[in-house]
């Protein structure tokens, strides 16, 4: 059972996954910190903007895609929660459960929605870049991407496959 | 279930105690344990034949079914 309890290629990506989330936590503060100093600030804001170039409409449309990205943040940090639960169960030496399968399948729900809403996020970014066209330092692109579309489907089969694989290891543990 | 392990009452009649009986067929006495008490889902073959040939009998000795009555018919 503790075969892979030294596998490094398992603690790499423990460590990464823990590392991504923590950034996912600070970007969804740092979102959530940008958006109260924006509406505190808000005239100094506007008069930044329109100073520069970008219509007064700019200031709304970055304060609306700041909760947007930080919900799309939020359901990132989900995916790798979840991600990183399965790897702690293939380093326990137990990966083929019914928790893994139902995790599989939340990731996949996850990679869904991620992709959904990257189209409210890339349609609100491409206006704020049609609003700040004349400051010309703003480029943002969030769209549907076939990959990620691909490993939604790749996500649910693979839930599939753990839980066969763990009514298969439930008969086999019953088995004398 | 309706199939039944009867390894109490062969072993009763050997005057052999589980310990034993899992011993000498190699299986490990939680194991043996489970199938005596009829919570194994599966036996294996190799542990039948192992069961059989300490106790000195037919797969029919060890195992047993009987039907459930079917709550449809009353």
């Amino acid at each position: 059972m503790s075969t892979f309890r030294n596998d490094p290629l398992l603690g790499i990506a423990k460590a990464l996954l823990t590392f991504t989330m923590a950034m996912f936590v600070i970007g969804i503060v740092s979102l959530g910190i940008g958006a109260a100093v924006m509406l505190a600030m808000k005239s100094a804001v506007v008069a930044k903007l329109v100073e520069n170039g970008a219509l007064t409409e700019a200031f709304w449309g970055i304060l609306l895609l700041m909760p947007l990205v930080a919900g799309m943040l939020m359901l990132c940090y989900r995916f790798a929660e979840k991600l990183r639960a399965i790897v702690r169960t293939v380093e326990l030496g137990d990966p083929f459960t019914p928790d893994n399968a139902g995790r599989l399948r939340g990731m996949a729900w996850l990679a869904l929605a991620i992709q959904l809403a990257s189209l409210p996020i890339g349609a609100v970014a491409m206006w704020i870049e049609n609003a700040t066209e004349k400051m010309g330092s703003m480029e943002v692109t969030a769209d549907v991407s076939a990959n990620g579309l691909l490993l939604v489907l790749v996500l649910f089969i693979l839930a599939r496959v753990f839980k066969t694989g763990a009514q298969m290891r439930d008969d086999l543990e019953g088995t004398v | 279930m309706p199939i039944n392990v009867k390894l109490d009452d062969l072993l009763h009649a050997r005057r052999m105690t589980l310990t034993e009986l899992a011993e000498r067929i190699d299986l490990t006495l939680a194991n043996v344990s489970i199938l005596k008490t009829g919570k194994a889902k599966a036996i294996r073959f190799s542990t039948l034949e192992a069961i059989c040939r300490e106790l000195d009998c037919q797969p029919g000795d060890v195992l047993g079914f009987a039907p459930e009555a079917d709550p449809a018919k009353g």
